[in-house]
């Protein structure tokens, strides 16, 4: 029941979500968003449906995607390292995945190709950063450690910062401005074959992680006590963290280096239904598509027509949610 | 005909070099069999070769007469279940949730609970009287209740041979009387094998079937009639028979 009202009430907050986002913008004066509207669109002038198809439309379902990927992400890690604080930017997996971009454009390889390459590209980077922080925060026995993670991830952030920062040196002036803005974390202009693509992309990897949900949960035993029930742990816990490098490249190639939507929405979905991934998936999804949504069109608004980027938002949302839990982990663990 | 649960042939098991070589052991339904001996000589390294986690050195593990190591993991969890020592799970799982863990490998593609797998958590739960605790975490039961919820998530998982790694640990003396005394259910009722690492040299003698005496480099069946299982213990433990503890 629990269940049933929590899914009802996070598609409520997604409508919502998409709702204020078609409707609200810096020209709200002249567009008005009616969801009957959208059925008449051959009624609507130009500028309406330019606003609507062209700019608003696309960024949406940018921003839903990117969230839901997010989410999943954070979701997925925290879950098979056991460990609370795992979010794909604390751990330098978008760092990578930001830095692959980064060196890809600076190095101007395959002009015109970049919508598609991009993702592959933040794909590499992303697998490489994950696969080193979680060999650097290994601890006795192989497990991951608090600790162990958050000081892997300083280290993988750190040589990306200094990476990034020594490529952007090397930038005109209008590549170093959109670069650095991208890299801020923000929702930019996708083409809607890039988001079909990318739509695809992310519900495979819901449908994958739904299919093996339960085995997920079996990570609460511990490696050789989800092998004990019949989940070959090791082969899950190398798909799961190339899933959610693929995750986080795909916010990365679409939003830069988006932090904490990853650390925010699984805990407060877990504090609702609970630990069990068969419900939390879902709901993950849902609620970073739409938290992130919102903070988009936030982003739009607060200093419109500029505009803020939304990265800068998520980690003021974020930073204290990670100083309470850093804190509690400490506090709990010593 | 009943199935062997278990049948093990030549086998040598360690992480590098082996620890002891040449166990030969057939499981009867219903059987209860005691390993028992001194720390380090590899009785838990033993049940997680038999549970398929570590592959065996030398020699062939038959789970219902099929290779172990040619199993799928979720067809091995249904032939076998594990209680091990060191099992730690996550602090912030609830006590049913945990034994709800035990069904996994029963599970189809969307991991959906069918009434039938409700049922036997239930009963579960009852048989270790844990229905009361259901809903509370594992950080917040003592470790004696861990311990009973961690048995109750093996019973769950229903396969007919369960191995048990010093089971009793954490329980006080009337929590061990009803986990014996379950165990014994499980084996008459529903001929459940067990195979049991045990510390307690009597309670091994009163419980078991056979014992398992293993020292450095070799393991040996004793009965609990058998006249020279004094002296054959007090070798393993390199003790003088006379300061066993029975």
């Amino acid at each position: 029941m629990r269940g049933k009202v929590s899914y009802l009430i996070a598609f409520i907050i997604l409508l919502l979500a998409c709702w204020l986002a078609m409707g609200l913008g810096s020209h709200q004066g002249q567009i008005r968003f009616d969801a009957a509207w959208l059925f008449q669109l051959d009624q609507a002038d130009e500028l309406q449906r330019n606003v609507l198809l062209i700019w608003r439309g696309p960024r949406v379902i940018a921003a839903l995607l990117v969230g839901a990927a997010l989410a999943m992400a954070g979701l997925l890690l925290q879950g098979v390292t056991r460990n609370p604080l795992a979010d794909p930017y604390l751990l330098g997996i978008s760092g990578g995945a930001g830095l692959a971009v980064v060196l890809f454009r600076g190095l101007a390889i395959f002009q015109g190709a970049d919508w598609w390459l991009t993702p592959i590209v933040a794909l590499l980077g992303a697998t490489l950063a994950n696969f080193a922080v979680l060999y650097l925060s290994r601890g006795s026995g192989g497990r991951v450690t608090v600790l162990g993670l958050i000081l892997g991830g300083v280290v993988i952030n750190a040589f990306c910062a200094a990476l990034m920062s020594f490529m952007l040196a090397r930038f005109d002036p209008f590549h170093l401005r959109v670069t650095t803005l991208w890299l801020a974390g923000g929702i930019s202009f996708a083409p809607w074959t890039q988001l079909l693509v990318v739509g695809a992309f992310v519900f495979a990897a819901w449908l994958y992680l739904r299919m093996r949900a339960h085995q997920l949960n079996a990570f609460a035993l511990g490696g050789a006590g989800a092998k004990s029930v019949g989940v070959d742990s090791e082969r899950l816990l190398l798909r799961s963290a190339l899933l959610a490098s693929f995750l986080a490249a795909i916010g990365v190639s679409l939003a830069g280096l988006l932090g904490y939507v990853g650390l925010i929405v699984p805990h407060v979905v877990r504090l609702v239904v609970g630990r069990d991934f068969r419900r939390t998936l879902t709901l993950s999804a849902v609620l970073g598509a739409s938290l992130l949504l919102l903070a988009d069109t936030a982003a739009r608004l607060a200093f419109a027509p500029e505009e803020l980027p939304v990265g800068v938002l998520t980690a003021i949302m974020g930073c204290p949610v990670l100083l309470i839990l850093l804190r509690a982990q400490l506090k709990g663990k010593r | 005909m009943s199935v062997v649960p278990l049948s093990v042939a030549q086998l040598a098991w360690g992480y590098e070099a082996p620890l002891i070589e040449g166990l030969e052991l057939s499981l009867a339904p219903g059987e209860l069999v005691a390993i028992v001996g001194p720390n380090g000589v590899g009785k838990s390294t033993l049940l997680r070769t038999l549970a398929g986690e570590i592959s065996p050195l030398a020699g062939t593990v038959l789970l219902q007469g099929e290779s172990a190591a040619g199993l799928s993991a979720p067809e091995r969890a249904r032939r076998v279940a594990v209680l091990a020592q060191d099992g730690r799970p996550d602090d912030l799982l609830r006590v049913g949730e945990l034994v709800e863990l035990g069904r996994t490998p029963h599970l189809g593609l969307w991991g959906t609970l069918s009434e039938d797998d409700r049922r036997i958590v239930d009963d579960a739960l009852n048989a270790c009287q844990l229905l009361n605790l259901r809903n509370r975490l594992l950080a917040q039961v003592s470790g004696g209740e861990q311990q009973r919820a961690r048995f109750a998530m093996a019973v769950a998982q229903q396969s007919p041979l369960l191995l048990l790694d010093e089971p009793a640990n954490h329980l006080d003396l009337r929590r061990r009387y009803e986990l014996f005394e379950l165990i014994k259910k499980l084996r008459e009722e529903l001929g459940v094998a067990v195979i049991a690492v045990l510390h307690d040299l009597a309670e091994a003698y009163r419980q078991a079937d056979r014992v398992f005496v293993l020292a450095r480099g070799a393991a040996e069946c004793v009965l609990a009639t058998d006249p020279n299982r004094l002296q054959k213990l007090a070798t393993a433990f390199e003790v003088p028979s006379s300061r066993l503890p029975f």
